[in-house]
């Protein structure tokens, strides 16, 4: 972790929090309304690796855990570890350790909507989910296979997300390695 | 967006330490999974609730803590009737209500700034990614220090976007915002680099001064109304 | 305020910097050591990039620079200490929460002790008229002020010499008169780019940058009308 690496870290946390008090915005030809923050966990990974990607979201947890008011909705505090939903908020750091490391692994194919997406939504969604089911089960004493059909509701959803995060990675990646000249997928 | 959900008032629970608050925390948390009386729930529910009172807090702020959480417990509520008993039903959201009440009570009792002096201690054996507790430390005040930045930046962005009639366009949104994210990342590295460097892995007389002000300044305004439109 | 014994002498052999295949600066060979040393030139002719090459914030691909001495490539800590560097904007390098705990970063990897520190911070806000925004949070401040407390993060580090890359760019002009007063009365060497003319006419050296070349190195009065003419 070098000096630019942890402003990275930094700046994205801060990057994620402003997110939380974005308008609503919309995917354009779907044009679902969605809440912009969770696109954050997923770019992180996305543009800043595995490693990075993660502690940049462990920060904003543990500026929630201080009692900021930084998530969605203005909600923060300790309280917000405690309630049956915590787990989605777990499982930020290890959505985008997981979607940083498919970039990492595969930066080859990353340029390709499909691949970008598919990275996206193993972390966004077959990393996230299952923390925050298996959460939800255990803290809601609800068994398992009732809390997965619970989570399914938002699955279309998230996948729309990650499509969308996707597509802005491709495109940062791309903007990153012209102008900045940096190696065209580390940055 | 307000500085801190911290409240400020004279009781014995805000001056109880922060490290005892979260152990207690900790405890009840572990301890209560084991608990399914309903009498006995109710008792520490209500136990809970008036700890607000004699914190010398009103008891809406209570009621604001269980707030957010209502749709989704009604559907756990649900949830559960379809799985088994009713008093099972109301086990799980006794439970909770318990814990988030505890949870916020600590968070509306205790100063930020004391309580990133025991997150740093909690981090300081375990050194997660190459991160070390004090650098983390600097990390999480370089967040406190940019989130108005970042705030303005978002701003920037959308009223550029606005004016070209893409106001709610993610990707004419969030493109431009991110890669001002990355180059401002380079400018502030090397800010920090002409300053004379990170700090230390390793506390320094300095290093600990300077956390101290961190922990004194928190408690300051963070993101002035201004910088967060909404 | 004592500052380090002997003013910096700072030394370009042969530096040349390259960006993959784009020549941002060709082929230096300076030596300065003027009290006042101001650079103009057009937007992207690699000033920026010269002075980051002076404390190692970038390293030449061709070339070495020498401070004091020190080759920045390989002293770049040391030379950092001899020089200070004050950003066009102030918000990319204000790093902590509040005024004053952001003044005593720039000392955080020093060996001074906690009273020194706050002794040195005391004297830089009371120097620059900030002592009555010390505990205030930094995004509180105006854009003079902002600048102000960049100023102070570089003066708190003592250093021989300061380097100022567009320090009045975003300020107002009354906020940018206050800047050029406060270059004015330091008792550092002064090295900066600026497109604001005036504030390099009581300098004692004025370069003119052109596509990464150095084609002017006078008084300011002649470098100032020889850069207008390329102006025009
Ligand atoms: N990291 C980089 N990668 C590639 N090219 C770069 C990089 N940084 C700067 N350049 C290019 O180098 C040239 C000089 O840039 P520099 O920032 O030094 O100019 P400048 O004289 O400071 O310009 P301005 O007046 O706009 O600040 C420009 O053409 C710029 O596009
Ligand atoms: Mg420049």
């Amino acid at each position: 972790m070098n000096t630019r690496d942890t402003v990275l870290v930094a700046l994205f946390a801060a990057f994620t929090v402003a997110l939380a008090f974005f308008p609503p915005i919309t995917i354009p030809l779907v044009g679902v309304p969605i809440t912009a923050q969770s696109l954050g966990v997923m770019l992180a990974g996305a543009v800043l690796g595995a490693n990075r990607g993660a502690l940049s979201m462990g920060l904003v947890l543990a500026l929630v855990a201080v009692g900021l008011p930084v998530l969605a909705g203005g909600r923060g505090g300790l309280g917000v570890f405690m309630g049956p939903t915590a787990g989605y908020l777990v499982g930020w750091p290890l959505a985008a350790y997981a979607t940083g490391l498919l970039f990492e692994r595969f930066s080859g194919k990353a340029n390709y909507l499909v691949f970008s997406s598919l990275f996206c939504i193993v972390g966004g969604i077959f990393v996230m989910h299952p923390v925050g089911v298996l959460w939800l089960s255990i803290s809601g004493g609800i068994p398992l296979d009732k809390a997965v059909l619970g989570t399914l509701v938002f699955v279309p959803g998230d996948v729309l997300k990650a499509v969308a995060a996707a597509y802005i990675a491709i495109q940062v990646r791309k903007a990153l390695g012209a102008t900045m000249g940096y190696g065209a997928n580390r940055i | 967006m307000t500085a801190s959900f911290y409240i400020h008032k004279e009781s014995w629970l805000h001056r109880l330490a922060a490290g005892r608050k979260l152990f207690c925390l900790a405890v009840l948390g572990t301890g209560i999974s084991f608990v399914s009386d309903l009498w006995l729930l109710a008792g520490a529910l209500s136990l809970c609730v008036c700890l607000f009172p004699a914190a010398q807090l009103r008891l809406v702020v209570a009621y604001n803590q269980v707030r957010p959480l209502f749709w989704i417990m009604a559907a756990l509520f649900v949830a559960k009737l379809f799985t088994g008993p009713l008093s099972d039903a109301f086990v799980v959201i006794l439970r909770l209500c318990i814990l988030v009440l505890a949870a916020g009570l600590i968070t509306v009792t205790t100063k930020t700034s004391a309580l990133l002096t025991v997150l740093e201690r909690v981090l300081t054996p375990l050194s997660v990614f190459g991160f070390s507790a004090p650098r983390m430390a600097f990390a999480l005040s370089l967040v406190i220090r940019f989130i108005p930045v970042v705030g303005q930046i978002s701003q920037e962005v959308r009223e550029a976007q606005q004016a070209r009639g893409l106001g709610t366009n993610i990707f004419a949104l969030i493109i431009p915002f991110v890669l001002r994210i990355v180059k401002m990342a380079e400018q502030v590295s090397q800010a920090i680099d002409a300053r004379g460097g990170l700090p230390d892995a390793k506390p320094s007389p300095a290093v600990m001064r300077r956390s101290q002000a961190v922990r004194r300044s928190v408690s300051a305004p963070m993101g002035a109304e201004t910088d967060q439109p909404h | 305020m004592n500052v380090m014994p002997f003013k910096t002498i700072i030394e370009f052999n042969a530096v040349g910097y390259q960006s993959g295949e784009h020549e941002i600066l060709k082929e230096l060979n300076l030596f300065m050591s003027e009290p006042r040393i101001g650079i103009v030139g057009s937007n992207g002719s690699g000033k920026s990039t010269f002075l980051r090459l002076i404390n190692g914030l970038l390293v030449p691909t061709t070339g070495e620079v020498w401070v004091d001495g020190l080759e920045t490539r390989r002293c770049a800590k040391q030379v950092r200490d001899r020089i200070s560097f004050v950003f066009q904007n102030p918000d990319n390098q204000i790093v902590l929460p509040t005024v004053e705990e952001d003044l005593a970063f720039g000392l955080s990897r020093s060996d001074l002790s906690a009273e020194i520190i706050a002794k040195r911070v005391d004297d830089v806000l009371e120097r620059l008229d900030l002592a009555h925004k010390r505990h205030e949070p930094c995004h509180v401040l105006s854009g003079g002020q902002k600048q102000l407390l960049a100023i102070a993060g570089a003066l708190v580090r003592r250093p021989a010499t300061i380097i100022f890359d567009e320090p009045t760019t975003l300020l107002d002009l009354r906020n940018a008169r206050r800047i050029a007063d406060v270059i004015y009365s330091l008792e550092q060497n002064v090295i900066t780019v600026t497109h604001d003319l005036t504030l390099l006419e009581g300098f004692d050296r004025v370069m003119v940058m052109n596509d990464g070349e150095v084609v002017a190195d006078d008084t300011p009065k002649a470098a100032l009308s020889y850069y207008r003419r390329l102006m025009s």
